[in-house]
């Protein structure tokens, strides 16, 4: 099931744009909060998680076999995540793929914070890999790996919406001033 | 397809489909039996093989996707890392049906390539994919550790 | 040490038949056996090679090195010159478990407790006819001469090998009963000797069910019916499916019995009348087999069971802990009217545990070869007999026209003694007039699988002035096992039937209790049953000694006093509890998060007694506690191999660390839902506690040890988070929640 986004994006962006550079914090909290239900999404938090393990599937239940974030992200020596994701999706196993395939940081952490908190740590360079705004924009709107969330295969529920909407909508949430709300 | 695989240090040509587990074609093509299916979807490890150091999951790779990749199976282990987990393997008597065993020492050996003195923790965090219904795991943890030990050579 | 060349381990089928382990059985079918036989068990090559007899498939348990072990010492064989085979079809290989005709199986514990009389006989009839050659030749008598590992030594110093006696032996009559060592003489019995079978597990070369290769075979796959009581209506698809890459042929297979059920005893609903359950379609490879498999379209009835679910067992369950009516299994003293006359203080625990089921890593599978009526079968078979039975009652085919060849098994615990699967790959190499090998994906295994069965507790106590137990009613209730399998094994009264497992460690228990009340409630379902390694005594050890802590919780006693104090007069248990306690410094070391717990294990109908305590200890990891270390002291009697039996120890505590914490079935219009290791996970290494084993001396013959170490593990745990938290655990798996470190 694809959970459609309550606002239609493409309207707001719209909006958004005939405004450009005008801060709007309410416009601005309105458009994080649906770039949030793809952030939340599981195909987000999986490899988002808190602490060291990452979950699966729909009901984000622990990763099987336990794996751990490793010293970078791709797994514990001896046990990097591509032993088991290769380049690909493949449904003959069911093993989600891609080339980067590799946990998000540490300091990305969003499995259980709240929406604010994850805007929070997105906007902070110090947490989000050093991108500032022009680049995680890009990072948001065009990379592969988080292009993954809306093509996962199996039996997987795609992150809502598109890559391109996803996009368009953090670039109109940055254009009113990339407030974060406050929860 | 037809395909050229490097496997154990040899060249052999396959005509199989591409979309098939590198897992049916070694044991099927390839005759190469040690490798064992378990689950079929990366949750067990008893398929696993060596890619490069990298211990693939077999059943989870595509046999088009395999390129120009080097594949060892338990049948051609070599050099000092896996001469010695296989040394520590049969020391400790580990194993007992033994079904999951090709998989745990091919995971052992990526470890020890990677890790040279291992400690528990980081055995808990490479091996945890390679699981054994008799759960002989602390042989399997000794051994590694006797295989590391081994490695380094009297000091 | 540095490893030997893989030995070139051998097995055989019936009729002698050699098949090499790592060869292709058709070539090895050329190669008779000349060699001389000297007994059913033993036969000797010219060069002294020594072939000695297994009638006992290899699950893991160490059968393999254990059962020739004893063979060799007392036919005082040179152990660097044993070779083993599986032997089959002769007499001497059938046990029987109790008042039951004897077959060749294995499982309830069995292999080493039998086998031990019966193979030290053998041995040392081989050994004697040995010597009378070697005399004979010499012309002096067997008294002047003495065997030495593989050598005959006459009175001058003089030698003959076994392997020159070989001929001459075979010939000789074999005396009825030779004297046996004494043990103080043993040369191999009690050492710790190295598993014949390491070499090849650890190189790749061992052959298991699935890596049997006969010329000629095609691969079978299946899909089967949702519902255990489902039968085929229609194949949507069957002519695109043969369509497909390699496919062959599409084979509807008919409904198997489930277990080796005897007639009357079948599970409700599941076997009754002819029907299809399950399409195999076989492929010239297994993936495309498979994924035609999983292509089909098929139209099932889910039958009378169709509405089966947990909710609904459950309800059964709660409705029989609190019947009015169940079979009284055991009562002494006056248990009812102490009940009735202090109602008031009564101290009652319920507990319930789910269906679980084996998951041994090798999936289910098995070679079959139809050809003009006969038959041969190569796969990972754990009961030959059983085997046998269902393909004679499934095939209409003649036993005699069967050849059956065991390859190692890649675990069971229980399950490959149910021959379901040996007998879809009969359907499917008759269906197709090929050597057919079938094999069920995980999903296939595990949802349509055989299971454990579930069991509830309902335990009711009054205490004397110190808290010690003056009254207790112990009532087990759930699907029956052998109420679904073996009517022949209940325990007749004139109020019903009781099923000994459901209450084994209770109705036989050892605590001193002057007014006991055991009960049963058999709650038929239509989920397939068999046993699983430590049957009933999982569940209902787990009740036991978790209602026991509670009394001594309640008590205010240190939950080691009050055990030891109910075990004062038995000494034997008193022993293997103070080691343990002892080994895990009880009482020097106070403050530790642990639990202690005791089980005699006596097998099926009281045949041996092997006792156990356990002490296990947690540890804060995080925010919550892990099982960090396990004490386990057994008094196993006399053990012939401490190697193989410290490993029965420490993976038998790995195996009931699964079941304690993760495993659980559930259920869903009239079949299982878990599919894979992702819904039905097993221990890993991360989660294996440190095993420390206190193995005690004893006089006794071998008793049973492959299960024994289970059932104690659950309830130490429970036991041991009662004493941090307060909190009582009522069910297993035990709640995740339960391990939660309090704030």
């Amino acid at each position: 099931m694809i959970v459609r986004l309550l606002i239609p994006v493409a309207a707001l962006t719209l909006v958004a744009t005939a405004m450009a550079q005008q801060p709007d914090q309410a416009r601005s909290i309105a458009l994080f909060r649906e770039a949030g239900k793809v952030l939340q999404s599981p195909r987000c938090l999986n490899c988002h998680p808190v602490g060291e393990r990452p979950t699966q599937t729909d009901r984000m239940t622990p990763h099987v076999p336990f794996i751990v974030r490793g010293a970078d992200g791709h797994g514990p020596a001896g046990l990097p995540c591509n032993a088991c994701h290769h380049v690909a999706n493949y449904a003959e196993s069911g093993v989600p793929g891609h080339p980067k395939w590799h946990l998000g940081p540490a300091s990305m952490a969003w499995a259980g914070k709240s929406l604010g908190e994850i805007c929070q740590q997105i906007k902070d360079p110090a947490r989000n890999g050093g991108l500032d705004m022009p680049a995680l924009l890009k990072h948001m709107a065009e990379d592969s790996l988080v292009g993954w969330a809306w093509a996962p295969s199996g039996k997987r529920t795609p992150a809502p919406g598109t890559q391109a909407e996803f996009g368009a909508t953090m670039r109109a949430w940055a254009d009113t001033g990339a407030f974060c709300p406050p929860d | 397809m037809k395909l050229i695989l490097r496997i154990n240090g040899a060249t052999r040509q396959v005509e199989v489909d591409g979309d098939t587990p590198l897992l049916w074609v070694l044991r099927e093509e390839l005759g190469l039996l040690g490798t064992k299916f378990g689950c079929g979807a990366a949750f067990c490890g008893a398929c696993t093989v060596l890619m490069g150091d990298v211990p693939v999951r077999s059943c989870s790779l595509p046999v088009s996707a395999l390129g120009d990749g080097v594949v060892t199976t338990i049948e051609g282990i070599a050099g000092r890392e896996a001469m010695a987990v296989q040394r520590a393997w049969i020391a400790g008597d580990v194993p007992q049906c033994g079904y999951c065993q090709s998989g745990q020492i091919m995971g052992a050996i990526a470890l020890l390539k990677a890790n040279k003195r291992p400690t528990d923790r980081d055995i808990d965090q490479a091996m945890s994919g390679n699981l054994c219904r008799c759960a002989t795991y602390v042989r399997i943890r000794e051994a590694i550790h006797a295989a590391a030990r081994d490695l380094e050579g009297p000091r | 040490m540095t490893p030997a060349l893989p030995r070139r381990l051998l097995f055989a089928g019936t009729a002698g038949l050699l098949v090499p382990l790592g060869g292709v059985p058709s070539r090895a079918q050329s190669t008779g056996v000349a060699n001389p036989e000297i007994t059913d068990w033993i036969v000797i090559a010219p060069d002294g090679e020594i072939t000695l007899g297994l009638s006992q498939p290899e699950v893991g348990q160490g059968s393999y090195t254990v059962l020739p072990q004893i063979l060799a010492d007392e036919l005082d064989a040179d152990w660097q010159r044993v070779k083993v085979r599986f032997v089959t079809g002769r007499d001497a290989y059938k046990i029987a478990f109790k008042n039951e005709p004897a077959v060749q199986k294995e499982g309830a514990s069995m292999s080493t407790t039998v086998l031990y009389a019966r193979l030290r006989t053998p041995g040392a009839q081989a050994r004697e006819v040995l010597i009378r050659a070697a005399a004979g030749h010499w012309k002096v008598t067997a008294g002047q001469c003495r065997a030495d590992k593989g050598v005959v030594v006459g009175p001058q110093g003089q030698r003959l090998s076994y392997g020159a006696l070989a001929g001459w032996a075979a010939r000789l009559p074999l005396a009825a009963s030779p004297p046996l060592k004494d043990p103080a003489q043993f040369a191999l019995i009690g050492k710790p000797l190295a598993r014949l079978d390491t070499v090849a597990k650890c190189t790749g070369a061992a052959v298991f069910g699935i890596d049997v290769v006969v010329p000629g075979m095609l691969y079978g796959a299946i899909q089967s019916a949702p519902s255990f009581t489902g039968s085929l209506t229609a194949i949507r698809n069957e002519a695109e499916i043969l369509k497909l890459p390699g496919v062959r042929a599409v084979v509807r297979l008919p409904a198997v019995h489930v277990a080796n059920e005897e007639p009357g005893s079948q599970h409700p609903g599941i076997t009754q009348g002819p029907r299809h359950n399950a399409v195999c379609v076989v492929a010239d490879r297994f993936w495309q087999a498979k994924r035609a498999a999983d292509a089909l379209d098929l139209v099932f009835d889910p039958g009378a069971g169709g509405d089966l679910s947990t909710a609904k067992i459950d309800g059964l369950l709660h409705t029989a802990m609190m019947a009015d009516k169940a079979v009284t299994a055991v009562e002494t003293g006056r248990p009812r009217e102490i009940l009735q006359e202090r109602a008031a203080s009564i101290v009652e625990r319920r507990f319930t545990v789910p269906h679980v089921t084996h998951a041994p890593l090798e999936p289910v599978n098995a070679t079959a070869s139809w050809k003009d009526g006969t038959l041969e079968v190569w796969g990972p078979i754990q009961a030959v007999a059983a085997c046998q039975d269902a393909i004679v009652a499934s095939l209409g085919i003649k036993a005699e026209a069967i050849r059956l060849n065991v390859t190692f098994l890649g675990g069971s615990f229980g399950r490959k003694i149910v021959p379901d699967y040996v007998v879809q790959a009969v359907h499917a190499s008759k269906a197709v007039g090929r050597p057919v090998k079938l094999i069920r994906t995980r999903e296939q295994d595990l949802r349509h699988g055989i299971f454990r069965v579930n069991a509830g507790g309902r335990f009711r106590a009054v205490v004397d002035q110190r808290g010690y137990p003056l009254a207790v009613q112990a009532r087990v209730v759930g699907q029956s096992l052998f109420g679904a399998t073996r009517k022949s094994w209940l325990d007749q009264t004139p109020e019903g039937a009781w099923d000994e497992s459901m209450v084994d460690g209770i109705y036989n228990q050892d605590y001193r209790l002057p007014n006991f009340l055991v009960e049963t409630v058999d709650t038929p379902l239509p989920v397939p049953v068999y046993f699983m390694r430590s049957v009933g005594s999982t569940a209902a050890v787990f009740f036991w000694e978790s209602f026991i802590s509670e009394l001594a919780h309640r008590a205010g006693i240190d939950q080691y006093d009050y055990r030891r104090e109910l075990l004062s007069d038995n000494a034997l248990a008193r022993r293997v509890l103070d080691a343990v306690a002892e080994a895990a410094q009880w009482k020097a070391r106070p403050g530790v998060v642990r639990g202690i717990s005791y089980n005699c294990y006596v097998g099926r109908g009281g045949r041996f007694r092997t006792y156990v305590a356990q002490v296990v200890e947690l540890a804060p990891a995080g925010d919550r506690f892990a099982v960090k270390r396990v004490f386990c002291a057994v008094d196993p009697g006399l053990v012939v191999n401490p190697n193989t039996l410290t490993a029965q120890i420490q993976g038998g505590i790995g195996f009931a660390m699964t079941t304690a914490l993760l495993s659980r079935i559930t259920f869903a219009n009239g079949g299982a839902e878990q599919s894979n290791f992702l819904d039905y996970p097993l221990l890993a290494i991360d989660g294996m506690p440190e095993i420390v084993p206190i193995i005690l001396p004893s006089d006794r013959p071998p008793q049973g040890f492959g299960e024994v170490v289970l059932a104690p593990l659950a309830p130490a745990i429970a036991q041991a988070l009662l004493q941090a938290s307060g909190r009582r655990i009522d069910s297993l798996p035990l709640p995740v929640e339960a391990f939660r470190r309090p704030a």
